[in-house]
């Protein structure tokens, strides 16, 4: 009886399957032939729906007939069509961008899938033209400056372009640039990141809720892609601003099968700069200075259709910084030539294939190279003359050192997306990194009358192997219940250690009365890579270290719910979060990235701690239209807690800001004229300031005789103060010419429009009375820019 | 229109430099500290004399520098019961200064130091003597240890585990010349430690070595090593004296972020370093400690 049921069943449901066709492709932008991601792709009658994946792969399975089937992203023009399901169909979906002026319909029905539908939560997605639009500092418009202006992410500070998303730290965010990760995004130390605008073409921050398919950081997934290249035409863009340069050429290899983009970008401070150090020196010829500084990036891509089914992509990024100073003294009796520089390179390079096996399975393997290092140098060269007191004759010493780190990456990894109805859209997936680490090693030179001393000094090198799985579902329950839930597990091979952690991730979308969404989310994560910074400094001295025997994994756990609701062109959502992590790294007390005499390595400079971070976000967002931008506004508390710092109690995270507030707008004045505006506001970030001094009792062992004591400066508890607020405001102008061939943007912008001195760093100081003094140091007062851009 | 903007743009361009070349500067006003009393007494069973050092806290902004107290009491106490009070400064150094008949001798259970001032609450704050090391074993093997690229003599030192004691070690060495007659010399002349140990922290400017064992219950080893202080002395003459101290969890602590407050004084980039501190309702510290000495 039981097997007579069961094969009834299992009849009912092929037979089920068998009423059921697939509609399957991608879309791809009408003009450049790009692949569009996320857009929304649904049935208005059936209210069955799917969206387009990272390369445009689309799947949707609905009964056979005839179905009225409607797309619509964010700056493209709605599109409907009949399709006639009879059979399974393979369609490419073609899609207009919309023109800057919409009328009201168009804005609202170009929005895509709105907030309150997404299961996704503490996700956002800029669009590329939005951010381009915002106001550029020194003429750049920059990613990871405008990420900053999101809610829940804040800013390290002045002059720099780390991330610090819901109480985490910067080497929590996971950075992908088509798919491989970066560990320095940072230009002109912070100032700018390496990311060119114009070589992107989408950017979306997950700070929740992640899904199985990501792992490897605490705190967020951040994930640009590049451009593809136009399909259909050749087009360039180049802008020229007052301290760097760039250019992007894209076009066909082959028309609608192959393209290619590449883009590049430099700096010439230190040809701008060069006239008048060359006349500041002349001022003083017997001791000349001559600092440098330059960086560049370059970005390419070719991608190759092959068939209907397949597509192979390739894609590099490298980018360097070069800061450098030498100098030279000449006096009849003695000479001298030093040098001290700092120098920092990515270079990431990936290889794709995309496979279509059938209506409803999809894969991706990628094939990874990342390659980050960092190198500190110094040197001196002395010549004492005859003539010089108190020498015999020519004496002469060289030194010379290097401090050198960095990490390289090979990788490789697969997925699949799996589309078997529109109830469920299944993700799942492999992959393996081998790491190695080169955690900061110091060579020394010596020279001097025969002696020879020539050393290095830590940083051995380390290996680890990474393995990761995971399995994902986005499950529609019903019209009102959806439902993501997964696993990843990830395992890590270091120094005959092993760690593994199943990671369990889900999230929840209820649709209340009234078209609200409520939605909850918990995520576990596992991270075995951990950045030591000097919590006061940005400095690309920062160094990359793994997880060792010794040193465990970072772990979090997640917690998220809110609500989100859609009304006209506009999205709201409310956010709240908690966060605890575990096992995070940080310099004990007195450590620094310099080398110590005896011999310290870095994991004996270190200590491993906890830390919790909670809050709550405000956002609402309009993304089309004549005007459009946001308003955020983020309340929270980061703290963290270490044994061996601050006497074991509980401190504030050096970037807990209790409130942390951001308008932007862009509104096209005219049509030909765009206006754009950026205030932030936030709350005076952590230090630890000495606010007393005393006289403390040395140690037998540390005393000289009868002298048994030291005056020492002390804070009440580490990062007890706070710097002054925050706040900015960067206004920008654009001023748009077509001509026959080509457009052409003059662009004229004020970072820091209203002067205010927004704290880098303080000190104590003396008056000219000899009184003590504190005093707080900005770095950048209001900083007028001009650029000039032409695309053709 | 264009006018207008490129009048603006000039504008701004002026006021930029000129706000370039004034600096970017802010002087802040915190608010008035209020001194607090701070006491320091470090002690070991084997001190004939207990010295406590007495100052106030001062504010960064505060014109005049923090000095030593006067008029204040110190007050020593094992399980409540008074055992030492004094008050008497030395006129040199300003330390309040005890000098005990004999040795502080070990005193188990729980001691308790306190200060008095007339201008001050009081602050107090308790300790425990730790056991004695047990040292298993001490050698001095001529020529086997290395510092940076030259030649030393290796000290390798064993001690044996306390069970259920999380110990802390601060080892030191010194030599003298064994035969007095033939060389005329009874100083101790200190040996400057060193180890590649990487469980251990040197003390740079001591010459010691600290240890932890970090809650490992085990028996523990170290290698160190010293120059050869007395050259071509053969090793029949010349007695060691290395000294194993024990520091209770307080004393440990104080060893480590004075330690690491000298290493960081003159590294802009070191992490802050906050003192440690153990009285309650000020600031300073009472820490005990427990000194064993063998000979080789």
């Amino acid at each position: 009886m039981k097997m007579r049921i069961a094969v009834v069943l299992l009849l009912i449901s092929s037979s089920i399957w068998a009423q059921n066709r697939t509609l399957s492709g991608y879309i791809t932008d009408l003009e450049t032939g790009e692949a569009l991601v996320g857009v929304n792709i649904w049935t208005p009658e059936l209210k069955l729906g799917t969206s387009s994946n990272t390369y445009g792969f689309y799947s949707l399975t609905l009964p056979k007939g005839t179905h009225v089937i409607r797309l619509s992203y964010i700056g493209y023009e709605n599109n409907q069509f009949e399709i006639d399901l009879s059979n399974h169909l393979e369609f490419n979906f073609r899609l207009k961008p919309s023109g800057n002026m919409l009328n009201e319909v168009d804005v609202v029905a170009a929005q895509g899938q709105k907030i309150q539908e997404q299961v996704q939560m503490s996700k956002m997605d800029i669009p590329i033209k939005q951010l381009k639009s915002l106001p550029a500092i020194l003429g750049e418009v920059d990613i990871m400056k405008t990420l900053q202006l999101l809610p829940g992410v804040q800013s390290g500070g002045e002059g720099t372009s780390g991330l610090y998303v819901r109480g985490g730290s910067p080497d929590q965010n996971l950075i992908l640039l088509d798919g491989v990760p970066l560990y320095n995004v940072n230009h002109l130390f912070g100032f700018f990141s390496v990311f060119n605008a114009d070589a992107i073409s989408n950017v979306s921050l997950t700070k929740g809720g992640f899904p199985a398919r990501y792992g490897g950081r605490l705190s967020s997934v951040l994930e640009i892609k590049m451009k593809e290249g136009n399909m259909n035409e050749f087009h360039g863009d180049a802008t020229a601003s007052i301290i760097a340069s760039k250019m992007t050429l894209e076009g066909p290899l082959v028309k609608d099968k192959a393209s290619f983009m590449i883009s590049g970008r430099r700096t010439y401070l230190d040809v701008l700069a060069r006239p008048f150090i060359n006349a500041a020196n002349r001022q003083n010829p017997e001791t000349t200075i001559s600092p440098t500084y330059y960086f560049y990036d370059m970005n390419g891509k070719v991608n190759w259709k092959i068939g209907g089914k397949d597509r192979v992509y390739l894609s590099h990024f490298q980018g360097k910084d070069d800061f450098g100073t030498k100098g030279r003294d000449d006096f009849d009796d003695y000479q001298s030539e030093f040098g001290f520089g700092l120098d920092w390179r990515n270079s990431i390079t990936a290889a794709r294939w995309n496979h279509q096996w059938s209506p409803k399975l999809f894969s991706n393997v990628t094939a990874t190279r990342s390659i980050y290092n960092f190198n500190t140098r110094v040197s001196q060269q002395e010549r004492y003359l005859p003539n010089y007191p108190d020498t015999t004759g020519q004496e002469e010493s060289a030194f010379a050192g290097l401090y050198f780190s960095g990490i390289e990456d090979y990788g490789a990894r697969i997925d699949f997306d799996f589309v078997p109805n529109p109830q469920h859209y299944i993700r799942y997936g492999a992959g393996w990194t081998n790491h190695k680490f080169s955690p900061g090693a110091t060579n020394f030179e010596f020279q001097q009358s025969g002696f020879n001393l020539d050393t290095t000094i830590g940083g051995a090198e380390i290996f680890s192997n990474e393995a990761f799985a995971y399995l994902e579902d986005e499950w529609n329950v019903n019209e009102n219940f959806k439902i993501g839930y997964g696993l990843h597990l990830n395992t890590l091979l270091v120094e005959g250690e092993s760690y593994s952690r199943l990671q369990p991730r889900i999230g929840m979308n209820y649709s209340l009365p009234g078209d609200i969404a409520l939605k909850a989310s918990y995520a576990d994560m596992m991270q075995t890579v951990n950045l030591l910074t000097n919590e006061g400094l940005g400095l690309p001295t920062d160094l990359w270290v793994p997880s060792t025997a010794n040193l465990k994994p970072q772990t979090s756990q997640q917690y998220a719910a809110g609500l989100a609701k859609n009304i006209g062109p506009f999205e709201f959502s409310l956010e709240g979060y908690y966060k605890e992590m575990q096992n995070l790294v940080s310099y004990r007390e007195g450590a620094s990235f310099l080398f110590s005499i005896d011999n310290e390595s870095w994991e004996d400079k270190v200590t491993q701690g906890e830390g919790t971070s909670y809050g709550m976000e405000v956002f609402a967002q309009k993304k089309v239209g004549k005007t459009n931008g946001w308003i955020g506004y983020t309340l929270s508390w980061s703290y963290r807690q270490f044994d061996e710092i601050n006497g074991g109690e509980r401190y504030f995270f050096t970037y807990d800001r209790r409130h942390d507030i951001s308008v932007v707008m862009n509104h096209e004045l005219a049509k030909n004229i765009d206006f754009s505006a950026a205030w932030v506001y936030g709350t005076g970030r952590a230090v630890t300031l000495p606010e007393f001094s005393y006289i403390a009792g040395l140690p037998e062992e540390l005393s000289w005789w009868n002298f048994r004591q030291m005056t020492v400066e002390r804070a009440t508890d580490r990062n007890s103060y706070r710097y002054s607020p925050y706040h900015r405001l960067d206004l920008s102008l654009s001023f748009r010419k077509a001509h026959k061939n080509y457009e052409r943007w003059w662009t004229i912008s004020a970072y820091n429009a209203y002067n205010n001195l927004n704290p880098f760093f303080m000190e104590t100081t003396r008056d000219g009375s000899g009184n003590p003094q504190l005093r707080e140091y900005g770095l950048f007062p209001i900083i007028p820019s001009i650029a000039y851009r032409i695309k053709f | 229109m264009k006018k207008f903007i490129f009048l603006s743009i000039i504008a701004l361009g002026i006021s930029s430099c000129e706000s370039f070349t004034q600096g970017v500067i802010r002087d802040i006003d915190l608010p008035a500290h209020t001194p607090e009393l701070v006491g320091t007494l470090l002690a070991d069973p084997s001190d004939s004399t207990l010295i406590g050092i007495i100052s106030q806290t001062r504010g960064l902004l505060d014109s005049n520098s923090t000095t030593l107290l006067d008029n204040a009491v110190l007050n020593l106490y094992q399980d409540g019961d008074l055992i030492h009070t004094w008050s008497t400064q030395d006129p040199l150094t300003g330390y309040y200064v005890l000098d005990l008949n004999d040795t502080l001798g070990m005193h188990s259970g729980k001691l308790t130091f306190e200060v008095l001032h007339p201008e001050f609450d009081a602050i107090t704050a308790s300790d425990q003597f730790p056991p004695q090391a047990i040292i298993s074993n001490a050698v001095i093997n001529p020529g086997q240890g290395q510092i940076f690229t030259f030649p030393a003599d290796e000290l390798v030192v064993s001690v044996k585990d306390i069970p259920g004691v999380n110990q802390h070690y601060i080892f030191t060495a010194d030599l003298r010349y064994s035969d007095f007659d033939l060389y005329q010399d009874t100083n101790w002349y200190s040996l400057e430690l060193f180890t590649d140990d990487q469980r251990a922290i040197q003390i740079g400017s001591a010459g010691a070595v600290m240890l932890s064992e970090n809650g490992l219950d085990a028996d523990l080893t170290i290698s160190m090593s010293c120059f050869d202080l007395f050259g071509s002395t053969g090793q029949n003459d010349i007695e060691y004296r290395i000294k194993v101290k024990t520091l209770s969890d307080a004393s440990w602590n104080y060893y480590r972020s004075i330690t690491s407050y000298e290493q960081a004084q003159n590294n802009p980039f070191s992490e802050p370093v906050l003192i440690y501190s153990n009285m309650d309702s000020g600031y300073g510290v009472f820490a005990l400690s427990n000194t064993t000495e063998i000979r080789i």
